[in-house]
C-alpha cells in the first residue's frame, strides 16, 4: 500500500533514434530540448525536439563533423539560450540555436575528448560572471568565459611529472556572489578535487576508490551545501559541505544502489533535497535527503564537525535495458525530465507527487 | 478484505493523478510556447556582468594551477638575426603592448577602497607639510609637497587649489590657472578654486573668463567679500581694455595686410611642395582644417594634376593658380576672406597651452566646382590642339579618379543595424549604396539587422538590387535569400508596396534567367516573399 503513495516515475514519451545519444538538455523557458550524439559514421549531431501533446516534434537537425559528448545552457542568459558543447576532439563550441550552422564561439579546449561540461551564472544575476568548465580525458579542467575568445580563464591540470588521470565529470558550485566559485571534478581513479576559483587553489580532495562518474552540487548559486558523487561499482557518496573539519574532512554517507555503475546524479531544480541517480542497468532511483537534527557538533578537540543525515529511497524504476547516459530535469516544470540511454532511445519522463515533499 | 478495497482505491487514485498530470502537462506545453515566443521578442536589457576572471599565480601541492601558456613571453630577437626580424610583426607587437598597458590601467582603476584610503592618508601628510611651508611663505617647497600629495592621491581638489595658491604667489599664472581648473573639475562647488582661477586669469588678461569665474563663485557664496572686491577690479579693467582694443584693432588690421602680401610671395615658392605634404599632415595632426571632408579628394586630384602637368606643362593651369593664394587648391570654389590654417609644426612641448580656437566648418557645394575644373582642363587641351587620343586619356583618368573617390568613401562593413543605417543614409547616391551593399558578405544581412529592419530600408535595398545590381549583372539571389532570413521578415512582406512587388518580380526573373538559379530554390524563396 505504501508503494502507491510514493512518487511514480512514468515514461511519458519514448522515441528511438538512429544514432548514439550522449546528452540531452532542456532549453530553458520552453517545452523544447536538445539532444546531442554521434552518428554511426562518426559525425556529430544536435537535434531539437518539442514536446507537444504527448508527441515529440523534431524542429531542427544539425550535423557536425565531430561527435558531441556533452552540452549545457547554464552559462547563457534566458534571452540568448546559447548551447555550449564539448566534442570528441576536445573542441568547445557555443551555438545560437536560432542559427546553429556556425558556432558563435569556438575554442580548441583540450587535446582529447571533453567528457563533461558545466556552466554557471547564465540565468542567475549577481552570482558572478557566466563561465563554463570543461573536463577532458587529457586530465585537465579548464574554466572559460565566453567573452574571452580562445583562451581559458583558469586551468587546473596535473604537474608535468604526475600521471594524467581521465577527468570524467566537472561541476560548478558555491557561486553565491560575484567572487566566490568552486569547481568540483571527478577522475577515473576515484579522485575528487574541489578547486576554489577565487583563491585559485585546491580547496579539498579525496579518493573514493572507484572511478567517479558524476558529481553535482545540490545548488550552484548558494554557499555550498551538499555534494553527491557517483562511482563505479554501484556506490555513491553524499558529502555535507557546510562544515569542514581539518582532520576528518566533510561528513559523508555512502549508499549502494542499482547493482551496477551509478552513471549519473541530478538534483531536482525545484527541491534540492531530492535527486535522481541513474544506473548501468537502465534504472532510475529517486532519493530524498533528510537533514539530521543538528548539522554540526563540536568534537573532542573543540572543533566543529559536520553531521550527515540519511537518505530515503522514494522510487526505483527501470526504464531501459542499457545504461542511462544523461538525464535533465526541466527547470520549468517540476517532475518533468528528459533522459537518453545507450539503447538509442530518448525518453521524456514524468515523476508525480513531487510536490508533497 | 479492507486491505484489498484500500488497494483498489489507491490504484484508482494513482490513475487519476496520472490523468491530472498529463492534462497539466498539456496546459504547461501551451504556456511554455507562449512564454518562449515572448522571450524571443523581448529586447535584452543590458546586464552588467562582473569582469572576466584575471590571472592569479598560486601553486598548490596536489595540482599546479597553470595559466594558459599562450602568451608565454616571446624570446628576445637578437639584433643580428635578420630572418627573425623579417618575420617580426611590429604592428602586432605594438598592439600587444597597448593591450598590456590597457589592462594595467584597468588594474589601477580597481584600486580597492582600502588602498585609496591609505593613499589619501599619506597624501594628507604631504599636504600638511605643504601648509606649514605656506605659513613660512616658502612657496616653492610648498609646491613640492603638494605635488607629492597629488602624485599619491590625484582625486582631492584641495591639493590642487593649494598648489594654485603657491603658483599665484610665484607669479606662475598659467600653472595656477591649470591647477585651479583641475580643482574645479574635481569639485565644481569649490569657491576658493574659482577665486584663484579668476586672479590667474586676470593676470593673463583673460578678463571675460575671469569675470565668469567670479560670477560662479558669487553664486556659490554670495557673501564672499574678496570675490566682490576682485569683481569690481575686473569690471574696471574690462572697461579700460574695451576702449583700447578698438584702437588696436585698426592698427592690427593694417599690419596684417602688409604681412599678408609678404607671406604670399614667400609661400608661392614652396607652395607646391608644401601642399602634398600638408594635406597629409593636416588631416592627421590637426583638427582645424578648412573643409576636412575634401581632404581625401585632394590627394587624388593633385596626383592627377601632377601627371597632367608633367606631360605637357599646361600654362593655363598654372596661370589660374597664380591669381589665387597658392595654398588653396584651384578646384575649391572661390571665396572672399578665406584664411588658410597652417598645420602646427612645433613639437608638443613648445605649443601654447591655450585651447585651440574653434572654427565653424561650412558645408560647401563641391561637386559642381570639381566638374568645372575637370572641364577646364579638357578645354585647355583643346586650345593647345593636342591629338584627340590624349584628351580621351584624360577623360578616362578623370573617370577613374571619380570612381576612386567613391570607393574611398564606401564605409566599412557594418556590424550593427545602427551602423548600417547611418552609412546608408549618409549618401543616397544609388551608386554609393550599390557599392555599400556589394561589399557585404553573404549571410551578413540577418546578423546585422537582427530584428530592426524597417520597411523603408527594406524597399530601398530592393530598389538598389533591381536597379544597380541588374544593371551590372551582379549576383542578387544571395541578397534575396539573406533578406528572407531577417527577423520580422514576414511583417515586412506584409507591408511592401506594389512597386516593391514589381521590383521583386523582376529580380526573380533575373535570378532565373541570368544567374541560373534552380527552379526549386526560386520557388521556395518566392513563397517566402509571397509572390
Amino acid at each position: 500500500m505504501d508503494k502507491f503513495e510514493k512518487p511514480q516515475i512514468i515514461c511519458h514519451i519514448e522515441k528511438s533514434v538512429n544514432y548514439s545519444l550522449f546528452d540531452a538538455k532542456w532549453i530553458p523557458c520552453s517545452a523544447k530540448f536538445v539532444v546531442m550524439g554521434s552518428r554511426p559514421r562518426g559525425s556529430g549531431i544536435i537535434q531539437i525536439y518539442e514536446v507537444s501533446s504527448g508527441e515529440l516534434n523534431l524542429l531542427k537537425d544539425v550535423e557536425r563533423s565531430q561527435p558531441i559528448k556533452c552540452g549545457t545552457f547554464k552559462a547563457s542568459s534566458l534571452k540568448d539560450r546559447y548551447l555550449a558543447t564539448g566534442d570528441f576532439q576536445g573542441k568547445l563550441n557555443i551555438y545560437n540555436l536560432e542559427d546553429p550552422s556556425i558556432p558563435i564561439y569556438t575554442a580548441i579546449a583540450h587535446n582529447e575528448i571533453i567528457n563533461s561540461i558545466d556552466g554557471v551564472a547564465g540565468q542567475s544575476i549577481g552570482c558572478g560572471a557566466p563561465e563554463l568548465v570543461t573536463g577532458s580525458r587529457d586530465g585537465s579542467v579548464k574554466v572559460w568565459d565566453p567573452r574571452q575568445k580562445g583562451r581559458p580563464v583558469a586551468v587546473m591540470k596535473p604537474k608535468e611529472d604526475e600521471e594524467r588521470r581521465d577527468c570524467w565529470t566537472v561541476a560548478f558550485g558555491n557561486s553565491y556572489n560575484s567572487e566566490e566559485r568552486v569547481v568540483a571534478a571527478g577522475y577515473d581513479n576515484g579522485d575528487v578535487k574541489m578547486f576554489d576559483l577565487k583563491a585559485m587553489a585546491v580547496l579539498w580532495e579525496s579518493n573514493l576508490k572507484n572511478g567517479v562518474c558524476s558529481i553535482e552540487f545540490d545548488r550552484k548559486d548558494i554557499p555550498m551545501n551538499k555534494l553527491v558523487a557517483t562511482t563505479l561499482e554501484s556506490k555513491f557518496y553524499l558529502f555535507d559541505l557546510k562544515t569542514h573539519n581539518p582532520k576528518k574532512g566533510f561528513a559523508y554517507l555512502t549508499e549502494k544502489a542499482h547493482n551496477a555503475t551509478v552513471w549519473l546524479v541530478r538534483h531536482l531544480p525545484q527541491n534540492r533535497e531530492i535527486f535522481v541517480t541513474c544506473g548501468g542497468g537502465g534504472s532510475l532511483c529517486l532519493w530524498k535527503y533528510n537533514y539530521p537534527e543538528k548539522r554540526k557538533i563540536v568534537d573532542a578537540d573543540g572543533i566543529d564537525q559536520g553531521v550527515v543525515g540519511d537518505l530515503t529511497l522514494l522510487q526505483n524504476t527501470t526504464i531501459s535495458s542499457q545504461p542511462v547516459s544523461s538525464l535533465d530535469w526541466s527547470p520549468d516544470k517540476q517532475g518533468l525530465a528528459v533522459c537518453t540511454a545507450f539503447d538509442q532511445c530518448l525518453r521524456v519522463i514524468i515523476t508525480t507527487k513531487l510536490n508533497i515533499f | 478484505m479492507d486491505k484489498s478495497i484500500l488497494m483498489q482505491k489507491q490504484v484508482r487514485d494513482n490513475a487519476e493523478d496520472l490523468q491530472k498530470e498529463f492534462l497539466d502537462m498539456k496546459n504547461w506545453e501551451e504556456q511554455m510556447k507562449h512564454k518562449d515566443e515572448q522571450l524571443r521578442k523581448e529586447a535584452s536589457g543590458q546586464i552588467v556582468l562582473p569582469p572576466i576572471r584575471r590571472k592569479h599565480k598560486s601553486k598548490t601541492k596536489g595540482c599546479v594551477m597553470k595559466k594558459d601558456e599562450n602568451n608565454a613571453e616571446m624570446k628576445r630577437i637578437k639584433s643580428y638575426d635578420y630572418s627573425a626580424w623579417d618575420k617580426f610583426d611590429a604592428d602586432k607587437a605594438c598592439k600587444e603592448v597597448d593591450k598590456e598597458e590597457q589592462s594595467n590601467e584597468s588594474e589601477d582603476e580597481r584600486m580597492s577602497k582600502e588602498e585609496l584610503k591609505r593613499a589619501h592618508e599619506e597624501a594628507t601628510k604631504h599636504k600638511n607639510e605643504g601648509n606649514i611651508f605656506v605659513q613660512q611663505q616658502n612657496w616653492s617647497k610648498a609646491i613640492g609637497c603638494y605635488s607629492n600629495a597629488i602624485k599619491l592621491f590625484p582625486y582631492d581638489a584641495v591639493f590642487y587649489a593649494n598648489r594654485a595658491l603657491c603658483q599665484l604667489k610665484l607669479n606662475n599664472f598659467y600653472a595656477a590657472e591649470s591647477d585651479s581648473s583641475a580643482a574645479i573639475q574635481l569639485d565644481d562647488s569649490y569657491v576658493k578654486a574659482y577665486h584663484r582661477r579668476a586672479i590667474a586669469r586676470m593676470n593673463i588678461k583673460q578678463y571675460k573668463e575671469a569675470k565668469r569665474d567670479l560670477e560662479k563663485a558669487l553664486k556659490l557664496e554670495p557673501s564672499n567679500k574678496e570675490v566682490k572686491l576682485l569683481q569690481n577690479q575686473i569690471e574696471n579693467k574690462l572697461k579700460c581694455s574695451e576702449a583700447s582694443t578698438v584702437k588696436k584693432d585698426d592698427a592690427q588690421q593694417s599690419t596684417i595686410e602688409k604681412e599678408g602680401t609678404k607671406e604670399i610671395t614667400i609661400e608661392k615658392k614652396i607652395a607646391d611642395k608644401m601642399w602634398n605634404n600638408s594635406a597629409k599632415v593636416q588631416s592627421t595632426k590637426t583638427k582645424n582644417i578648412i573643409k576636412p571632408k575634401h581632404m581625401k579628394e585632394n590627394k587624388v586630384i593633385t596626383n592627377v594634376k601632377d601627371s597632367i602637368e608633367n606631360r605637357k606643362d599646361d600654362m593655363a593651369d598654372t596661370n589660374i593658380k597664380k591669381k589665387r593664394d597658392s595654398r588653396i587648391p584651384d578646384w575649391l570654389p572661390e571665396k572672399d576672406e578665406v584664411t588658410v590654417i597652417e598645420p602646427i609644426e612645433k613639437p608638443p612641448h613648445l605649443r601654447s597651452k591655450k585651447p585651440l580656437t574653434k572654427i565653424p566648418i561650412q558645408e560647401l557645394e563641391f561637386g559642381i566646382e570639381q566638374y568645372k575644373y575637370t572641364n577646364l582642363v579638357q578645354k585647355t587641351d583643346c586650345v593647345e590642339e593636342e591629338p584627340n587620343k590624349d584628351s580621351v586619356q584624360i577623360e578616362e583618368f578623370n573617370k577613374k579618379c571619380i570612381q576612386m573617390e567613391n570607393i574611398s568613401f564606401i564605409s566599412p562593413v557594418p556590424k550593427t543595424a545602427v551602423q548600417f543605417l547611418m552609412n546608408w543614409r549618409k549618401n543616397n547616391l544609388l551608386e554609393f549604396r550599390y557599392e555599400y551593399l556589394k561589399q557585404l558578405p553573404e549571410n551578413s544581412l540577418p546578423k546585422i539587422f537582427q530584428d530592426s529592419m524597417e520597411s523603408d530600408i527594406f524597399s530601398q535595398i530592393i530598389e538598389i538590387l533591381s536597379i544597380e545590381f541588374i544593371k551590372r549583372k551582379d549576383q542578387i539571389f544571395r541578397y534575396l535569400k539573406d533578406l528572407s532570413q531577417v527577423k520580422r521578415f514576414r511583417a515586412l512582406i506584409m507591408f511592401i508596396t506594389n512597386s516593391d512587388k514589381k521590383n521583386l518580380r523582376t529580380l526573380f526573373e533575373y535570378c532565373k534567367t541570368v544567374e541560373n538559379v534552380s527552379q526549386d530554390e526560386i520557388s521556395i524563396l518566392k513563397d517566402k516573399y509571397e509572390i
